[in-house]
């Protein structure tokens, strides 16, 4: 198994109290309209499948966010 | 700085100005009908000392402006320690326990208290905009204090029609309109103004919600 350094973070391993027969996944969260597609690699990058399909939390635009965002609600405290 | 030292020969948005009217008009109710003799209606005409340009520098020019009324400011700001400190901290945001004074804060249910804290930073006082102090601005005395701290209220917006209003690029440091300028913000109280209005003029959330 040869990993790169950047990659170590990113891989699961199936598995546990096994030395031999060791398996390695990456998954990459693919951010797509308003969902997030978690999807499953090797650690050569060969794809395997999906895994998971959520909606991206983050989905609203900048402009959307302000939008929602509101203000202080003071002005009864400031009125002469 | 709030102030530009040399101020350009042309108009800005934000820019302090004199020289122009304002006038409110005044309806009782909508004029629906037009076989009325009496429409009942009133306009009431006043010449602000200073008013402030609206109208976005790209936009300035065909012989209109948009203008508001530089007013004094409200007395109750000197209420709050974070106003009192420095008044144009009204227009950026502000985390919750900043917007109302020590008192004010220290009555709300700790719920409520909760609820804004968890809200994070934000406008208030979303219709305001404050004017530093200068030696070009009157001075005047509010609650024990001697001030020459002005704004202007987003809600208070008119338009004025002068032939004289030209685009920058044509106008002249001798032009009356050039001379009406008493005062330049610096680009970065320029950029304040700029997104505090555009957030006073956003979509509304509800609208935004409804369109997804």
């Amino acid at each position: 198994m040869c990993l790169d350094l950047d990659d170590y973070d990113k891989i699961e391993y199936d598995g546990t109290g096994s030395h031999d027969n060791l398996c390695t996944y990456k998954f990459i969260i693919y951010p797509f309209d308003k969902y997030e597609i978690k999807i499953k690699l090797t650690s050569n990058n060969e794809f395997i499948g999906i895994t998971e399909v959520k909606i991206n939390k983050n989905f609203l635009s900048y402009r959307e966010k302000q939008a929602l965002k509101g203000h202080h609600d003071v002005e009864e405290f400031y009125k002469e | 700085m709030f102030y530009e030292k040399e101020m350009e020969p042309t108009l800005r948005f934000g820019d302090v100005v004199r020289g122009y009217i304002s006038a409110d008009i005044i309806i009782k109710q909508p004029i629906l009908f037009h076989e009325k003799d009496d429409y009942n209606y009133k306009i009431e005409i006043e010449l602000p000392r200073y008013s402030v340009v609206l109208t976005p520098c790209c936009s300035i020019g065909d012989s209109v402006i948009a203008l508001a009324p530089l007013v004094r400011i409200l007395g109750d700001f000197f209420n709050n320690p974070y106003f009192e400190k420095d008044l144009t901290n009204i227009n950026r945001e502000m985390e919750p326990q900043q917007a109302l004074s020590p008192e004010n804060w220290s009555k709300l249910q700790k719920q409520e208290q909760n609820r804004r804290l968890s809200e994070g930073k934000r406008y208030a006082l979303l219709n305001y905009f404050i004017y530093m102090q200068n030696d070009n601005l009157e001075k005047y005395a509010l609650k024990g204090h001697e001030v020459q701290y002005y704004m202007i209220n987003f809600k208070d917006i008119r338009r004025i029609k002068c032939p004289l209003i030209q685009r920058p690029e044509k106008m002249r440091r001798e032009d009356a309109i050039i001379q009406s300028k008493a005062l330049q913000l610096t680009i970065t109280a320029r950029s304040e103004l700029r997104d505090k209005i555009a957030y006073f003029f956003r979509e509304p959330a509800e609208d935004k919600l409804l369109e997804d």
